[in-house]
């Protein structure tokens, strides 16, 4: 029996890790977007309440935190983000939708993304929001090519326009293309998608950019430390080489 | 004590407690071989990180929460609401890597100056001892952020004492504390981390100190200082570990340190060596992660688990690859301690052992299926093999050693 | 042997700028370890100003809400209370504080009500000896603690005595008078505390 067990759990550690994209001939695209960049941080967060907070929570991050790493103040918290009316602005930001709604709607909770840019990486989160193909066979009328049968609607194909898959000769997905764009040009898609992916990835942890900062002062500090000790090593064991 | 300079708050606690003596026996007149080199760091530097642990350890503590409900947004918590309490936690994840960077090189140096032999076999047996708590406080350490890594690292690691027969699945329900791995493994696993192996470690390290102050620094040529005194009874080739050993050490810190911060700083995850994806996605006891291997630096006794078909032999084996290191003083039958003046055999046999075990670490982070697999059991062979190489290599009288000098030398 | 002996006076500098170094790095070091003993941010947010509702505070009553983690009593002075408060004759003499020259209020309510508004008086109820809540006592009737009561507070624990602005009896156990918070009024029906008014003096010349 425990034999068993252990052989259970080595036996899914072993089948799981050959699960993957079942397509071929595409790869992770890079959003280009340094973690440095507030302008776009907060433009992802504008993205991020407008199209995405109806459904997705993001529950380790305060909405005063976000303003205040973006440079931004608490009117533009009460403008633009938080929609409840007189929520304080040191509350999280969670989705209105109630939990069991995404069961009964998507058939899957709706995952917080909170951590999502750390688990899964910013390139996969920008290459998801850009790898939506018509797929007629899917519930929704969309597959993705990060996540196959993906139970995320594309909410934003209204924006992108309805972005179509090119197969190779062998049937694989080779490309994704959009024959009419919606409201936004390819560029400006990609942009947006790029700034949501900022947003989520300085959600997913907010000190980055600061320590990154402080981090030069801390090297700078410990380099003159170390060159001083160094000096008086050398002062200390001249006497010791020469005999 | 006869103290001529001593002031009178001095010699009223010498009086009282042995501060003067003590300062003498451990710091001022403690000898140290004058030739010692960059390898005779990483003892002082593992004292540091451990320093480093249990401090912001204590720290983490005040917030952390072990339950399962909250475990893992605690740790968030520390990350984002706590002032500096993300540096708390990456000082803390890093420096458990940190530890076994230093001590993995301490212990090499052990095995390229021969500093377990004759006298130092005790002060050997203490540091594989410490090797060995340090192993499961670290797991223990691992388990509490209670990521989805966290979790099924636990899982896996209990019920590999399923193996032991008879009394295995009752052991490992009482180990966990019930059916499955959840609060109460989660409480003991808290409560052994933060108070009870703590203790242990700080024990074994004083007594690592006092045994390695009794025998003294191995040195670089494997030459006993001791052997060789001026008239007031002073080692000839020795140094005071204060002031001069110390203001090396500090040098040694500093440059560690410049090392620490870079990463702390600036990648504390490293890569995913230090702290992995998966583990950033709070546990789920439905869903096994993708790919999940153990912290790099147990990977090496992973792979040994892995490669072998059958489970309880594979446990045994991954027991007996750090076991063994208990009796490397006998297994080991040369007479010279330092790599400088052993045999050839020697020298590549010592290669092939740290290559095996490099090359385990590396097979241990593999998906456990094809090459890798194989690739480990060949070096598994290796590593053990090694042991039995060297005892037969000293024992027969194969190995062609060099005359060791008189005294220490100079680089 | 050398010919390069130690040299004292280098070995002193070098001594002496490792020790200041490595000071300063321990001086370092300790910020975050102290940092992190503060106030994280969900106890900070308890300390936030808080907006209230108080247009139902009818003449006499009183109403309490929880700020700090204590409780905030807001009290609507009657106009008999007022007069005794402004007739010096009547309690100057028994108080401690009467002028109210300890920092006990914000500046702007350092005036003979101690408040922005002479009728509604904010208060924490927290009596100044040992951190007991006081009891309201608003009837101006003779108490057992004492005769000639005009209305105020009394402290249980150690019959600690406070008019009704709040200002602490002499020879009583209480060393100062209650705090007042710091607050500000949203139009007739809001109040804000833990806030100062955004110009204090306009409002106080305006009462």
């Amino acid at each position: 029996m425990s034999k068993k067990k252990l052989g259970y759990v080595l036996g899914a550690l072993l089948a799981v890790s050959f699960v993957g994209p079942a397509f071929a001939g595409m790869s992770m695209e890079n959003p280009r977007v340094s973690h440095h960049d507030r302008d776009s941080i907060r433009k992802g967060a504008e993205h991020f309440v407008q199209y995405c907070s109806g459904c997705h929570s993001v529950q380790y991050l305060r909405y005063d935190r976000l303003a205040e790493d973006t440079g931004m103040d608490a009117e533009w918290l009460e403008e633009r983000l938080i929609l409840e009316e007189g929520l304080e602005h040191h509350k999280p930001m969670l989705s209105a939708m109630a939990a069991e709604d995404g069961v009964n709607w998507f058939g899957t909770a709706v995952p917080d993304l909170s951590m999502t840019a750390r688990v899964r990486g910013e390139d996969w989160i920008y290459t998801f929001l850009n790898a939506y193909f018509k797929d007629e066979d899917q519930p929704l009328g969309f597959d993705n090519w990060v996540q196959e049968a993906t139970a995320m609607p594309h909410v934003l194909v209204h924006l992108q326009g309805t972005p179509q898959p090119v197969f190779d000769d062998n049937g694989r997905l080779v490309d994704i293309e959009v024959p009419e764009r919606g409201e936004m040009s390819r560029r400006e898609y990609e942009r947006m998608t790029a700034e949501l992916t900022a947003f989520l990835s300085y959600a997913a942890e907010p000190i980055r950019a600061d320590r990154e900062r402080m981090g030069i002062w801390v090297l700078l500090f410990l380099m003159v430390m170390t060159a001083v000790f160094y000096l008086l090593y050398k002062e200390y064991w001249r006497e010791l080489k020469q005999k | 004590m006869s103290e001529q300079s001593a002031s009178g708050l001095q010699s009223w606690i010498d009086n009282r407690f042995p501060l003067t003596s003590t300062w003498r026996y451990h710091m001022s007149e403690y000898y140290v071989p004058k030739n010692i080199n960059f390898w005779y760091l990483f003892g002082s530097l593992s004292i540091l990180v451990l320093v480093i642990q249990i401090v912001t350890g204590i720290w983490l503590t005040m917030y952390y929460q072990p339950s399962v409900d909250r475990a893992f947004s605690s740790v968030e918590f520390i990350m984002r609401d706590v002032e500096w309490g993300w540096l708390m936690r990456y000082l803390h994840t890093v420096g458990a890597s940190a530890f076994f960077a230093v001590v993995y090189l301490h212990m090499f140096r052990c095995l390229l100056y021969g500093s377990y032999k004759k006298p130092r076999e005790l002060l050997w047996i203490i540091g594989v001892l410490i090797y060995l708590v340090m192993m499961t406080e670290a797991f223990m350490g691992y388990a509490l952020p209670w990521g989805q890594l966290s979790y099924w690292a636990t899982q896996v690691i209990v019920a590999l004492f399923g193996v032991v027969p008879v009394i295995g699945d009752d052991l490992v329900v009482w180990l966990q504390g019930g059916f499955l791995v959840n609060e109460a493994t989660l409480g003991r696993l808290f409560s052994l981390h933060v108070v009870g192996l703590p203790l242990l470690l700080i024990v074994l390290v004083f007594l690592h100190i006092v045994a390695l102050h009794h025998v003294g620094t191995s040195s670089p040529d494997g030459v006993e200082i001791k052997q060789n005194k001026d008239e007031n009874g002073k080692p000839r080739d020795g140094i005071p570990f204060f002031p001069y050993v110390v203001i090396k050490d500090l040098v040694g810190f500093g440059i560690f340190l410049i090392i620490f911060c870079a990463i702390v700083f600036f990648a504390p995850e490293f890569f995913g060596y230090f702290i992995e994806r998966p583990n950033l996605e709070e546990a789920n006891p439905l869903q096994t992660p993708e790919a999940i291997h153990p912290i790099w630096y147990f990977t090496a006794w992973y792979a040994m688990l892995q490669c072998i078909p059958n489970e309880a032999f594979g446990v045994l084996v991954m027991f007996a690859g750090s076991m063994i290191l208990l009796f490397l003083p006998w297994i080991d039958r040369g007479e010279v301690r330092s790599i400088r003046y052993r045999g050839l055999g020697y020298k590549i046999g010592l290669a092939v052992f740290i290559a095996s075990f490099l090359i385990l670490t590396w097979a241990g982070m593999q998906d456990p299926s094809g090459a890798p697999i194989v690739i480990a059991r060949i070096f598994t062979a290796v590593y053990f093999g090694y042991f039995v190489f060297l005892w037969a290599y000293t024992y027969f009288g194969f190995e062609q050693t060099k005359p060791v000098p008189e005294r220490v030398t100079d680089k | 042997m050398s010919n390069e002996a130690p040299d004292p006076s280098r070995r002193r500098f070098l001594t002496g700028a490792a020790t200041v170094v490595g000071g300063v790095g321990a001086v370092f070091a300790a910020v975050p370890f102290l940092g992190f003993l503060k106030p994280n941010v969900e106890a900070r947010a308890v300390g936030a100003p808080i907006e209230v509702d108080v247009s139902k505070l009818a003449e006499g009553q009183r109403l309490e809400f929880e700020w700090k983690g204590s409780p905030v009593w807001v009290i609507s002075r009657t106009q008999e209370h007022l007069n005794y408060l402004e007739d010096e004759a009547v309690l100057r003499g028994r108080l401690r504080d009467p002028d109210s020259e300890e920092d006990q209020q914000p500046e702007y309510a350092r005036n003979l009500y101690r408040s922005v508004s002479p009728e509604v008086l904010v208060v924490s109820p927290v009596c100044t000896h040992l951190g007991c809540i006081v009891v309201y006592y608003p009837g101006i009737e003779p108490q057992p603690f004492d005769n000639d009561w005009k209305g105020g507070f009394f402290c249980a624990c150690h019959g600690a005595m406070y008019d009704m602005s709040g200002r602490v009896y002499s020879g009583t156990p209480a060393p100062s008078n209650l705090e007042v918070p710091p607050h500000r009024f949203v139009g007739d029906d809001k109040l804000v505390i833990g806030e100062d008014p955004e110009d204090p003096e306009q409002e106080v010349e305006a009462t």
